[in-house]
C-alpha cells in the first residue's frame, strides 16, 4: 500500500527543493557577473587614472570607459529575474 | 538645432598700414575663427608682432611671477575695473607691488636658507652631545688625529684591536639613534693601522662643524632659534595674504588687460602679409557675415575688405571646418555632456537636442522618486544661484532638468523616499490615520501608480528594452542621415536602414512562433532577417557577422533603467525597513536611532541617486545610442577675442 499522504509530502519537498535550487541560481547569476564586472572595471579604472595623472581632462572618457562593463552584471540581473518568472510559488 | 551653426571661410584683407585698427575691428567684433598662415611663399610672408608686444609679454610676466608669489587665484568679481585708469596707474602699481614683494621674498629666503644652516648644525651636534667635550677639542691638534663617526659592531671588540696597536689612545662611545658612535684620538703615526681597523666595523665619519662650546648648549640655542625662525616664517606668511588681498584684484584685471594687449599685437603671427596688403584666412558664422561687412566697410570705407569663399568649391575637409554650436538657451546645458565625449564635425547631426530629451528622460526612469526629485530640485536650484564658474553652472542646470523629470517619474510611480504614496499602503495615510478625510483619500487613490516598480519588474523590464529599441533605431535613421551625406544613400542604406529590416524580420519571426501570426509568416521573418544580413555584408563586409550579435546586447543594456531604479528602491526601502518597522517599535532610544538611520540612509542613496542614474543614462547615450551615428572630432570655433570678467573698456 502507498500513502497517499507521505507521496504528497515528497512531491511538495521535490518542488521546495526545485524553487531552492532556482534562488541559488538567480544568486549565482547577479553575484558571478557583478564578479566579472569587477574584475573587468578594475583593470580599466587603473588605466583611467594612469590617462588622468598625465591629463586631467581624460576624467569624462575615463569614468564612461570605466563603467562599460557594468553590462555584464546587468545580464546577470535579466537572467536573475527569468529564472524567478519561471518559479510560480515565489 | 541638429546641426551646428553655418560657418563660411572668409578672408579679411586691406592695406597693411591699417593692420592694427584691423584687429582691433576683428577683436571687438568678435565672430571670426582665424586660421594661422603657415606656408610662406615668395610673396607672402608670416606678419611681425606690434611693437607693444615684447614690452606687454615682460610685464605679463613680471606679474605673473608676482602673482604666483601671492598665490592669487582667479574668482568671481562684481567689481570691474575701467581698463583707462587701470593703465594710468599700471606701472606705479606694478613698482610699488614689487618692491613689497621683493622685501618680503628676500626676508624668506635668508630666514629659510638660515633654517637649513642650523638643521645642518642640529644634525652634525647631535650625535656629538653626550660626550663630554667642547666642539673645538675635535680638531686642530699636531700629534693626534681624532676621528668620530658611526660604527657598524660592539665598541667594546673595536677597542681590544686598536689596544692591539698602542695603548697611547682615549676611545669614547655612546649609542645614537640605534647605531653606535665612536671619538677616536690616537697618535698620527698610527692613523693608516687604525683606519684599517675602522673600515673593518664599516666607519663612517661625521662631520665635525666649526663651532666652540659645549654640544649640549649649542644644540639648545639652535634649538631656540630654529623656533624663532618658524614664527618669523608664519608671520611673513601672514604679511603675503594681506599682500594678496590689498593686490588681487590689481592683479587680476591687469593681467586681463595684458592678455589682451598682447593677444592684439601677436595676432599678426598668424596673418599673411605681402609687400602692401595683409590677408587673414578666417572662418565667419553666416548670422555674424553681414554685420561684420558693415562695421569693416563703416571703418575702413573700402580700405579694408570682407569676403566670403564657398566651403563647396575649394574642396576643404569636413573635419578641418571649426564647429559653434547651435542650441536654444534651455538646450545649452547639455553641451556639456556633448563636449565630454567630443564636438560633432561639420556636416554631422548635432544631437544635443536630442540628448536634452532622452537624457534626463532616462534619468527620472531610474531615480522615479518624489523624494529624491525634491532633493535634487533644491541642490539644483541652489547651484545654479551659488555657482559662478562656466564649467559648473551647466552641470547645476542639468540636474534641475533631471530632477524634474525624477519627479514627474516619482508621481506616475508614486513613491516618496521609498515608500508608497496612494493605496493600502500608503505613507500618508499611516502618518496622519486611514480614517481622517486626507488620509482616506490618499488610502482610497488608485489610479497611481501606473506601475509598482518592485511587484512588476517583468513589465517594467519589457518597456525598459522597448524603450531600447526605439532609441536604437532613433540612432540608426539619424545613422542613416549622416551616411547619406557622408557617403551616399546606397552605403547608407546598406550600413544602417538594413539593422531595422533585421529587426523587423525578427519581430516577425518571433510574432510567428509565439502563434501571434500564421505560421508561414515565420519563413518570411527568417527571409527579411536573412535579407538583412546579406545587406550588412555587401555594406560593411564579413566583419558585419560578428556585429550581429550586438543587437541583442544593445537591447539588453537597456534593461538597466529598470535595474538601476530597483536598487535604488531596494535601498530606500531596507532604510524604512529597518527604521519603521524594527527601530520604532521598540520606542524610547530608538526612536532617535531611527531618525538617525532614515536620514543617513537617505542621504546616503541620494547620493547614489545622483552618480549611478547620471553615469549610466550618460552611458547609454554615449555606448548605445552615439555608435549608431556619431563620429565627433570636431574642432571648436574659437573666436578671436576675449571675454572681460575683471575690467571694461572705457
Amino acid at each position: 500500500m502507498v500513502d497517499i499522504n507521505l507521496v504528497e509530502a515528497g512531491i511538495e519537498q521535490i518542488l521546495a527543493n526545485q524553487a531552492g535550487l532556482i534562488a541559488i541560481g538567480a544568486g549565482l547569476a547577479v553575484g558571478l557577473t557583478g564578479i566579472a564586472s569587477a574584475l573587468a572595471e578594475k583593470d580599466i579604472g587603473a588605466a583611467a587614472v594612469g590617462a588622468m595623472a598625465e591629463r586631467e581632462e581624460l576624467f569624462g572618457k575615463g569614468l564612461i570607459l570605466t563603467v562599460i562593463p557594468e553590462t555584464i552584471v546587468i545580464f546577470g540581473f535579466v537572467i536573475a529575474f527569468m529564472l524567478f518568472g519561471i518559479i510560480p510559488v515565489l | 538645432m541638429l546641426k551646428p551653426k553655418k560657418v563660411s571661410r572668409a578672408l579679411v584683407l586691406g592695406n597693411k598700414k591699417l593692420i592694427d585698427q584691423a584687429v582691433e575691428t576683428l577683436h571687438d567684433l568678435s565672430c571670426v575663427h582665424i586660421e594661422d598662415f603657415t606656408e610662406e611663399t615668395d610673396f607672402l610672408s608670416i606678419g611681425k608682432p606690434a611693437d607693444v608686444a615684447s614690452d606687454a609679454s615682460n610685464k605679463l610676466i613680471k606679474l605673473r611671477s608676482l602673482s604666483n608669489f601671492l598665490k592669487v587665484k582667479p574668482k568671481y568679481s562684481d567689481n570691474l575695473l575701467n581698463e583707462e585708469s587701470l593703465l594710468n596707474e599700471f606701472d606705479a602699481k606694478l613698482d610699488e607691488m614689487e618692491s613689497a614683494v621683493s622685501g618680503l621674498l628676500d626676508r624668506r629666503s635668508v630666514l629659510e636658507s638660515e633654517g637649513k644652516n642650523i638643521d645642518t648644525y642640529i644634525n652634525d651636534l647631535q650625535p656629538l652631545s653626550t660626550f663630554p667635550l667642547d666642539v673645538e677639542f675635535y680638531s686642530g691638534y699636531k700629534s693626534i688625529s681624532v676621528r668620530a663617526g658611526y660604527i657598524r659592531g660592539s665598541p667594546t671588540e673595536i677597542e681590544t684591536d686598536i689596544k692591539n696597536i698602542t695603548t697611547h689612545c682615549d676611545l669614547l662611545f655612546t649609542a645614537y639613534n640605534k647605531a653606535n658612535v665612536v671619538a677616536l684620538f690616537s697618535p698620527v703615526e698610527h692613523t693608516s693601522a687604525i683606519n684599517e681597523i675602522l673600515d673593518k666595523y664599516s666607519f663612517s665619519e661625521l662631520h665635525i662643524p666649526e663651532l666652540t662650546g659645549e654640544p649640549g648648549k649649542l644644540l639648545a640655542g639652535f634649538n631656540n632659534r630654529k623656533e624663532d625662525i618658524q614664527a618669523e616664517l608664519e608671520s611673513l606668511e601672514n604679511e603675503i595674504t594681506n599682500l594678496q588681498s590689498k593686490y588681487s584684484d590689481f592683479v587680476l584685471a591687469s593681467d586681463e588687460m595684458l592678455s589682451i594687449t598682447t593677444q592684439k599685437a601677436e595676432a599678426p603671427l598668424r596673418f599673411a602679409i605681402s609687400e602692401n596688403t595683409f590677408i587673414i584666412d578666417c572662418w565667419i558664422t553666416d548670422d555674424q557675415f553681414d554685420n561684420a561687412v558693415q562695421v569693416i566697410e563703416e571703418r575702413f570705407n573700402g580700405s579694408v575688405f570682407l569676403t566670403k569663399l564657398d566651403i563647396e568649391k575649394e574642396e576643404i575637409k569636413t573635419e578641418t571646418i571649426p564647429v559653434e554650436y547651435d542650441n536654444p538657451e534651455l538646450v545649452k546645458p547639455l553641451e556639456t555632456i556633448m563636449n565630454l565625449y567630443s564636438r560633432p564635425i561639420y556636416k554631422e547631426i548635432d544631437p544635443t537636442a536630442i540628448i536634452f530629451i532622452t537624457f534626463p528622460l532616462f534619468y527620472g526612469l531610474m531615480l522615479g522618486d518624489i523624494g529624491y526629485g525634491l532633493v535634487l530640485l533644491t541642490l539644483g536650484l541652489i547651484g545654479k544661484a551659488k555657482l559662478r564658474s562656466e564649467g559648473l553652472k551647466p552641470l547645476a542646470t542639468l540636474l534641475i532638468y533631471c530632477s524634474i523629470s525624477t519627479l514627474i517619474f516619482g508621481i506616475l510611480f508614486a513613491e516618496i523616499f521609498g515608500f508608497h504614496l496612494f493605496g493600502h499602503h500608503s505613507v500618508v495615510a499611516e502618518l496622519i490615520g486611514e480614517h481622517t478625510a486626507l488620509g482616506e483619500i490618499f488610502y482610497n487613490f488608485h489610479a497611481l501608480p501606473i506601475l509598482d516598480r518592485l511587484n512588476e519588474v517583468p513589465t517594467l523590464l519589457i518597456v525598459t528594452a522597448l524603450i531600447g529599441v526605439l532609441h536604437l533605431n532613433l540612432g540608426y535613421l539619424i545613422g542613416f542621415r549622416n551616411e547619406a551625406v557622408k557617403h551616399g544613400i546606397k552605403t547608407a542604406i546598406l550600413g544602417k536602414i538594413s539593422w531595422i529590416i533585421l529587426q523587423i524580420g525578427v519581430i516577425i519571426y518571433a510574432a510567428a512562433s509565439m502563434e501571434y501570426l500564421p505560421a508561414y509568416s515565420a519563413i518570411i521573418g527568417a527571409a527579411v532577417a536573412v535579407l538583412a544580413v546579406v545587406m550588412l555584408i555587401a555594406g560593411e563586409g564579413g566583419t558585419a557577422i560578428l556585429e550581429l550579435p550586438s543587437m541583442l546586447t544593445n537591447i539588453l543594456s537597456y534593461t538597466r533603467l529598470a535595474a538601476i531604479g530597483l536598487s535604488s528602491v531596494g535601498i530606500a526601502l531596507a532604510i524604512n525597513k529597518i527604521a519603521v518597522e524594527t527601530l520604532f517599535p521598540e520606542g524610547g532610544l530608538f526612536i532617535i536611532l531611527g531618525i538617525i538611520v532614515l536620514i543617513l540612509g537617505h542621504t546616503l542613496n541620494t547620493v547614489l541617486g545622483v552618480v549611478a542614474p547620471g553615469l549610466h543614462s550618460l552611458r547609454l547615450q554615449y555606448v548605445e545610442f552615439f555608435t549608431k551615428f556619431y563620429s565627433g572630432g570636431g574642432r571648436e570655433f574659437n573666436p578671436f577675442g576675449y571675454i572681460r570678467k575683471y575690467t571694461e573698456e572705457k
